[in-house]
């Protein structure tokens, strides 16, 4: 399983989100050096028109592993580097405290460094391209710089406001037909132990591999995920 | 022996006192002699009379269970003057243990055994399907029609049935409630054999503290509390041990169960499951870490430590480099760890970075440690992941395991005398694969039927071809094309029903076969499953049999429990 597989089956790339009227204020000009958390405003709008969806994504990050907590879900994935590149991706159910994980035979696929760029920074480094840089700027000289870039993969049309010293989305839309997602900053932290405390909290969790979820039915959690419920 | 079967916790043992007369009160009195040496003449037939003879006073958990005395009863109706003059005369006796190989999946790995060599398939045999004795097993657990490797695996080791979920503890017990583990305990043949002064061993592809190893040494509540990390508070604070560090505490925890007794703990144990054995710290992760935090074990304990401190003459390895430079004829314990969680599917061993032995290799590996032992060895070797590929709906992987197990019992053969050497190979539940169709001889296993006189896939009703192999039910369809590690289908949520496969690669190692009803696991199945003998006592396995009676089997084979009982 690549993480780009999980990202795509667990939710990142949700079907339209309205594009964020979202001026590149001044986050930007509160920005520390090493950012190692930060919260997102996740909002998409189907064409259809039906109402505008929002959710909360907390992005914790150390340098061998990354966690993006969905409080409106209750669920956390984890994903970990190991030291030779290989990635390890976890699943926590955060109401019930419980957890499942995947241990991946291929310890470092060719395509893992771009992987991880999507857990870590959420955009793959591949798409900060020259071709599809469109502007760079700069607030104030206490501000962060603010690259803008827009490319499109497999017809789907993004617009990417990007924080290169933090390795940072300040703000991503993506337009496929008339539907739009967009990830918009709210704030950041630059507390190191984010990581480390948001995984003290889900140390006491019941962890199973995927692969013994088949033995788990006298738990009633397992079993519903047996049994389909809240399948990735 | 009262006091021995007390001390063990025997409360479901049985004692074949096949030597016995029905009328010798002794027999059935554990207070009394138990054991007499085979004769060296033939000896009559004995009128019928229990071959297993129960202690009321020690086996009350058993006596009434209907399973345990017809078990009991059928064993000594098979055969009852070879039953008395080969007691006793097997040496060595390995049990395998296919987890999850139900009759289609041998019959399925049998074919595709024969197409990888180039043959028709049908005709072929695996190593243990040329036994000259095999039967059916019937598996449910005390509390469940469908099984689960805990109490199936306890049946086998223990000679009693119990309940799903829960680890060398009778039925009395309540999964996951620490304080009704005491005086349920069952005694293990493992434990036995130690006892005897038998070299004993364990292997698995799974982790050795996964259900199936871990029913032959420890006793356990819950079959997860895998280490004290799985474990809740209640049943630390309980005085509940989790199993690995039961594992590595069998030569204390023996000791002090049954006086008297001196043991070495088990002398090789191969298989995965480190993560279990090290502490939630990456000081000690080891090069092999697959999570940036390769242990658990939130108490600190380092147990591959205490275990090589425990036995300083013993060879730990972590890889297949290591275990590659274990001198097997010279050692006398040996602990392999070579994985974080389970071992690799054998078709996906090879993306080891680390690199892992096969289990052919590792059986090997471990007869040669333990034929160093001149009282004779007991083996355990568990292909723990043909149950995971059934799981994720991979047939691919759980045939290409099935394979690797046969190869195993080869090598097993090949090291051992039959004469002397009781191989016993079963599986401890079957799984929702079939068979089926009308594909004519010689169709690709894994392929698409295609029906006799035929050069095109039959078409269903519905217009579109289909497997010859199927789940009833789990994650169904996947197409993930040369893929070899099963689990990676997780990544998907359940798909049931038909997908036109006229362009898919059915044989890829990647495809899953479609299901249909839609799970988050494929399940065990309930039917019988195939016990296959060779050697000394092996003329037991016939008809239909209860699980628990393999306990038997092996205890007639070799005397065992009388030797146990001489020991202390």
């Amino acid at each position: 399983m690549t993480i780009r597989t999980v990202l795509a089956c667990w939710g990142l790339l949700l079907a339209g989100l309205p594009t964020l009227v979202f001026a590149l204020e001044d986050i930007s000009c509160h920005m520390p050096d090493t950012v190692y958390g930060a919260t997102y405003e996740i909002s998409q709008q189907s064409a259809d028109e039906s109402p505008v969806v929002t959710e909360t994504l907390h992005l914790l990050r150390s340098e061998h592993r990354v966690l993006h907590v969905h409080p409106q879900a209750h669920t956390t994935d984890m994903w970990e580097r190991n030291s030779r590149g290989g990635v390890h991706y976890s699943r926590f159910f955060d109401e019930q405290q419980r957890g499942i994980e995947f241990y991946q035979a291929v310890a470092a696929e060719p395509s893992s460094e771009l992987e991880w760029d999507q857990v870590y920074q959420m955009v793959p480094s591949a798409v900060m391209s020259p071709a599809s840089r469109r502007a760079a700027q700069q607030q104030a000289p206490d501000c962060a710089a603010v690259e803008t870039y827009a490319y499109q993969v497999e017809g789907d049309e993004y617009t990417l406001d990007w924080l290169p010293a933090q390795r940072l989305v300040l703000r991503l839309t993506l337009a496929r037909g008339q539907s739009r997602m967009s990830w918009h900053l709210l704030n950041v932290s630059s507390e190191p132990e984010s990581v480390a405390r948001a995984m003290q909290d889900r140390a006491s969790y019941v962890v199973i591999d995927y692969a013994d979820l088949g033995d788990q039915e006298s738990d009633p959690f397992f079993r519903s995920l047996h049994h389909g419920a809240q399948h990735p | 022996m009262k006091t021995f079967a007390k001390a063990v916790g025997m409360s479901a043992l049985v004692v074949i006192a096949a030597a016995c007369d029905s009328n010798n009160n002794n027999n059935s009195d554990f207070g009394g002699a138990l054991v007499v040496d085979p004769p060296t003449e033939p000896a009559p037939v004995p009128a019928p009379a229990p071959v297993t003879m129960l202690s009321a006073a020690d086996l009350q958990t058993n006596v009434s269970s209907s399973w345990f005395v017809d078990a009991a009863d059928r064993l000594e109706a098979r055969d009852p003057a070879r039953l008395l003059a080969e007691r006793g005369s097997a040496r060595n006796v390995i049990l395998f243990v296919g987890d999850g190989m139900g009759v289609s999946t041998v019959t399925a790995a049998r074919i595709f055994a024969g197409q990888m060599a180039g043959e028709s398939g049908e005709e072929g045999y695996l190593s243990f399907g040329e036994f000259p004795y095999a039967g059916l097993v019937k598996t449910y657990n005390v509390d469940a029609q469908t099984p689960d490797s805990a109490g199936t695996m306890t049946a086998m080791i223990s000679g009693l049935k119990t309940d799903v979920g829960v680890i060398g503890v009778d039925a009395d017990i309540e999964r996951g409630d620490c304080s009704t583990v005491a005086g349920n305990e069952v005694a293990t043949y493992l434990e036995l054999a130690e006892i005897a002064g038998l070299a004993t061993g364990i292997i698995s592809t799974a982790r050795v503290t996964h259900a199936t190893p871990a029913a032959t040494y420890a006793k356990s509540a819950d079959r997860n509390w895998e280490d004290v990390s799985d474990m809740p508070s209640a049943a630390v604070n309980g005085g509940c041990e989790d199993i690995a560090s039961q594992l590595v505490n069998l030569e204390a925890n023996l000791e002090a169960r049954v006086p008297g007794a001196d043991v070495d703990g088990i002398d090789v144990v191969l298989g995965g499951g480190r993560r279990h054995f090290l502490p939630k710290d990456p000081a000690f992760n080891t090069a092999d870490a697959v999570s940036s935090v390769e242990g658990d074990r939130t108490d600190g304990r380092d147990l591959t430590a205490e275990w090589q401190q425990q036995y300083p003459q013993g060879v730990y390895v972590i890889d297949r480099a290591g275990f590659e430079s274990v001198d097997t004829s010279s050692i006398s314990k040996l602990l392999g760890l070579f994985n974080e969680s389970h071992m690799q599917y054998e078709a996906d061993r090879e993306n080891d970075i680390a690199g892992e032995p096969s289990l052919s290799e590792m059986t090997a590996a471990a007869i040669d440690v333990l034929d160093n032992n001149d009282q004779g060895f007991f083996l355990m070797v568990e292909s723990g992941r043909i149950d995971h590929a059934h799981h994720a709906g991979n047939a691919h992987g759980a045939l290409v395991d099935t394979v690797e197990l046969s190869r195993a019992v080869a090598a097993a053969m090949a090291a051992t005398d039959p004469q002397e050497t009781l191989i016993l190979v079963t599986a401890d539940h079957g799984h929702v694969m079939t068979l089926g169709g009308y594909p004519k001889r010689g169709n690709p296993i894994l392929g698409k039927v295609v029906v006799t006189g035929a050069t095109g896939p039959a078409l269903a009703a519905d217009g579109m071809p289909y497997t010859t192999l199927a789940y009833t039910n789990g994650l169904g369809f996947r197409d993930m094309g040369d893929e070899t590690d099963a689990d990676a289908a997780y990544s998907l949520p359940p798909f049931s029903g038909r997908v036109d496969l006229s362009s898919i690669d059915t044989e890829a190692s990647g495809y899953h076969q479609e299901t249909l009803v839609p799970l988050g696991s494929e399940t065990h199945s309930g039917e019988d499953v195939g016990l296959y003998a060779n050697g000394p006592g092996a003329h037991l396995v016939s008809g239909t049999s209860e699980q628990s009676v393999i306990f038997h089997i092996m205890d007639y084979a070799t005397d065992l429990l009388a030797r146990a009982d001489a020991a202390i």
